[in-house]
């Protein structure tokens, strides 16, 4: 028997830990045990980052995490954090199951990774103590936790926010303690870190399409047999599948959920969101000099 | 050799003050900027870990001459001058032997990063994990400069002031 | 492997290697000897276990700390806490504890406690009719009182461990506690000083120095301010309250006591710089070695079994409190926590033990092996400022370690005086 050690950073209720069991009840099924998975839920082997390094060394043999960090390794995953580039979960599901996604994962073997199937953390929304969001001009120098990631902080400032890079052991208490406004990230996070404990406005703005990734160490890769790795294939896209499954779950649940919580939501009508597009154009053209103008209007063209 | 010895420690420390200072002015104005013209600087964070990483691996062989790393000296405190002597000895070698195995496994590991980019200043890897073997073969040298005292009488800082300045501060 | 590492470190640290690169080795030797993991593994782990922005925090408040006594603030809560006490019996003991307290709100770890203004009252006390093994050993005692006031190095190394709490969270919760050990040492002093009748002949200072002293200790008080108060008023994050504590630092020094001046300053940081450096290559090794444990499953094996054994919250904490007194016999308590805190923070959490509440009985319940032998670094840190045999500190210990424990033993029992804090301020 063979040990599989699976790492990813959130619970194992979470959609992560959904998409890890899936995975493991497909190898398992398709291997007669040979296969044994062990988890490693809540960072507890680290940071997306270290968990990835690990997979390089051969120390772990699969993962799950978000792309935040994965263009520190292949800068192309960044393309997919541009905002208000999908028009929806069906839109940027065609584009990364399609042959662009599929290059995408492809360019992981220079990174000796091997990439095997596309996950999601579902649309990235914005929660803040300040004000409903429902112009571009209600975020006007608004204090918002974002990631450490060069696209998004562009887009925030294009939008007149005051975009805050801020650690995420961090952002609770800052959220609490009124250091910071607010923050943005999927709903499946919004729920599971209960942040309307700490926030009073949602707005569904799903500016940013959060995608995630399935991985597995190339050296543990490079020892299987063909059958087995046809195995942890499939295992990886059924998934990846069950990962989708929770958050279309999450964006009809978690919304009812935080609203029983007592937040006050509020959806962006579809031209809101044109408003908020145009308002980013000037950061499109820093887009189109890091990815290419070509690869990005591919995406848009996808049906 | 003296004066090469001073030139090296005293280089060595204003490496350390610059780095912590840096550290300390860039997060600083990284808030104040934030009060002051609601903008962060998105590198601000980024850049102060990666000098703290520095600071502690550049600073890790000035503290070891200056009697900063808690040990345990139990041991020590029962035995004989000579055995004393020769427990030194054990433990220099098992240090050298340990700080030149970093050496060598920090510059495969800083070899294997090349390619990865930091997410906010797109700086290569390479320059964070450097540290790593720069820091240890920096413990060498101040170890191999130290050795002759430490090993006669255990003593660590010569001439250069209390030889408990910074003892044990490190461990809560 | 996990046999290996404990028996590895075991003989290393008895020969005397520094804990830090003992650590280490004995990671490198658990995998050669016991795995087919690659070597490199350990460096990655120990660039892990440093790459943290809370992590900032560390260096920034030792530097904080060491401005403000380098800007002779040590001699003034000194002065400040004697004149309220310093007449009666025991009063020098009772300033000790005072000052240690005050200085608790300063600095961030037991050892600067201890090494700065300790032995300067140790000398204080010695001066004024006591055994010098017994300031040294009320010294010891009453330095336990730093990490657990805010600002603490260890409550942010724990808040990394255990996601359940923040450093913010945690800083409101000791307050409580860090003033309740006080008023155990106060207490023990007392006791034994009436025993021994330590008399003081010190006069009464007069109203308007008395006044003189007050108005000069209050900048130094301000510090503690500003940090619980930046971060409950939301002005800043924890991280960022250690920075403005080194510009308040620097301002105080320099305007306020004009007592530094700028040819101290790099002194005073190359000292800060390096103590960090000692500090933070601790937690990088410590991460390593508790990467072994994680990947061996020890945490996850051990969870199950406990939660297994159906205790009640109170047995598990009273479990708990025994294995952190053995372990902290040999362990300091940064290692301590990041090696404990990942395995048992989850089944506190899952017994409903409140987050803040456990916290604080492992920190405080840590922070006391610091004080006991055969491993206990504010033995040796009072034993070689105060030149004195660390038998004769130990021998003197009993009655302060009692006082220390019953107020652990309180911690334990009554929750309330950890979360009550926190609550009300918002977390
Ligand atoms: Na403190
Ligand atoms: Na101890």
């Amino acid at each position: 028997q063979t040990e599989v050690k699976i790492a990813y950073a959130l619970a194992p209720d979470s959609h992560y830990g959904v998409a890890a069991q899936k995975w493991q009840d497909t190898v398992e099924a398709e291997t007669d045990g040979k296969f044994t998975f062990r988890h490693f839920p809540s960072s507890a082997l680290g940071g997306e980052r270290e968990v990835i390094e690990g997979l390089q060394l051969g120390t772990v043999e699969a993962t799950i995490v978000s792309t935040g960090t994965l263009s520190n390794f292949v800068p192309d995953t960044g393309v997919t954090d541009i905002p208000f580039l999908f028009r929806s979960l069906e839109h940027a599901r065609h584009v990364l199951d399609g042959p662009i996604g599929q290059e995408i994962l492809a360019k992981f073997d220079d990174a000796g990774l091997v990439a095997v199937a596309w996950g999601e953390q579902g649309f990235r929304h914005i929660t803040n103590n300040r004000n409903p969001i429902e112009t571009p001009e209600d975020l006007a120098g608004m204090k918002l936790r974002t990631m450490e990631n060069p696209v998004h902080l562009a887009a925030f400032n294009a939008l007149g926010a005051a975009p805050t890079p801020m650690a995420w052991p961090e952002v609770i208490g800052a959220l609490q303690q009124g250091t910071i406004d607010g923050q943005e990230n999927p709903l499946s996070v919004i729920v599971s870190a209960k942040l309307n404990e700490v926030q009073k406005y949602l707005t569904l703005s799903g500016h940013v399409y959060s995608p995630a990734m399935l991985l597995i160490s190339k050296p543990f890769w490079e020892g299987l047999s063909d059958e087995d790795k046809a195995a942890f294939m499939d295992g990886a896209v059924q998934g990846a599948a069950a990962m989708r499954g929770f958050v279309d779950d999450v964006e009809t649940s978690g919304v009812e959920t935080l609203k029983e919580r007592g937040m006050e939501v509020n959806t962006l009508s579809a031209e809101q969101k044109a408003a908020f597009r145009a308002s980013v154009e000037s950061a499109y053209e820093e887009y189109y000099d890091i990815y290419g103008k070509d690869l990005i209007d591919r995406i848009s063209a996808t049906e | 050799m003296r004066r090469l010895e001073r030139l090296f420690v005293a280089l060595n420390g204003a490496v350390v003050i610059a780095m912590l200072s840096s550290m300390a002015l860039i997060v600083g104005a990284n808030v104040a900027l934030r009060y002051t013209t609601n903008h962060s600087l998105p590198w601000a964070d980024e850049a102060a870990r990666y000098l703290m990483i520095w600071m502690t691996f550049v600073g890790a062989g000035l503290a070891l001459r200056w009697g900063g790393h808690v040990a345990i000296t139990n041991l020590h405190d029962v035995l004989s001058t000579r055995s004393q002597q020769i427990l030194r000895v054990v433990i220099v070698l098992i240090l050298l032997i340990f700080f030149a195995f970093m050496v060598h496994v920090g510059l495969q590991y800083m070899d294997r990063a090349r390619f990865q980019k930091t997410p906010a200043m797109r700086l290569s890897f390479l320059y964070v994990y450097a540290a790593m073997p720069v820091g240890f073969s920096l413990l060498i040298v101040h170890l191999l400069l130290i050795v002759g005292p430490f090993i006669r009488a255990g003593q660590y800082k010569q001439e250069e002031g209390d030889v408990n300045a910074i003892s044990g501060a490190a461990n809560g | 492997m996990v046999e290996i590492l404990f028996a590895s470190l075991f003989v290393l640290m008895v020969l005397g290697l520094p804990v830090a690169f003992a650590m280490a080795i004995s990671v490198f030797v658990a995998i050669g000897l016991g795995s087919s993991y690659p070597q490199i593994v350990v460096v990655k782990e120990m660039f892990s276990g440093l790459d943290s922005f809370p992590l900032l925090a560390v260096p920034f408040f030792i530097l904080a700390a060491e401005i403000m006594t380098g800007g002779a603030i040590t001699h003034t809560l000194l002065r400040f806490a004697s004149q309220f006490v310093g007449h009666l019996r025991g009063g020098l003991g009772y300033a000790n504890v005072i000052s240690s307290t005050m200085f608790a709100g300063i600095s961030g770890s037991a050892l600067a406690d201890a090494a700065g203004p300790g032995a300067m009252m140790i000398k204080m006390m010695e001066k004024g009719g006591y055994d010098r093994a017994y300031a040294g050993a009320l010294t010891i005692s009453s330095a336990v009182i730093g990490p657990i006031i805010p600002p603490s190095i260890v409550m942010i190394i724990y808040a990394l461990q255990d996601e359940a709490v923040s450093v913010g969270s945690l800083f409101m919760a000791g307050v409580i506690p860090g003033l309740l050990l006080g008023l155990g040492n106060l207490v023990a002093n007392g006791v034994v000083s009436w025993k021994r009748d330590y008399r003081s002949d010190a006069p009464r200072p007069d109203r308007a120095e008395m006044l003189r002293t007050t108005v000069k200790a209050l900048p130094a008080l301000g510090l503690i301010v500003l940090i619980v108060g930046g971060i409950r008023g939301g002005i800043f994050t924890p991280t960022e309250a250690s920075v403005m504590a080194v510009f308040y630092a620097l301002f105080c020094g320099m305007v306020i006591y004009r007592a530094l001046h700028w040819r101290d300053l790099p002194g005073i940081i190359l000292r800060a710089a390096l103590i960090s450096a000692a500090v933070l290559l601790i937690l990088g090794a410590a991460r390593a070695f508790a990467w072994v444990l994680v990947i061996e499953g020890l945490p996850q094996f051990l969870a199950q079994t406990i939660i297994s054994w159906d205790l009640s919250p109170i047995v598990f904490l009273l479990a708990v409190n025994l294995l952190m007194l053995i372990f902290g016999l040999f362990m300091d308590p940064l290692p301590g926590v990041m090696i404990l805190v990942p395995i048992l923070a989850p089944i506190s959490h899952a017994l409903g033990i409140a987050p803040d509440h456990f916290a604080i009985v492992v920190i405080v319940n840590l922070t006391l092996g610091l004080t006991t032998p055969p491993v206990g670094s504010l033995i040796f840190v009072v034993s070689s400022a105060a030149n004195l045999k660390p038998a004769a500190l130990v021998r003197e210990m009993p009655p302060f370690f009692l006082a220390n424990l019953i107020v652990l033993m309180l911690l334990t029992f009554v929750p309330l005086l950890s979360t009550w804090l926190p609550r009300i301020s918002g977390y």
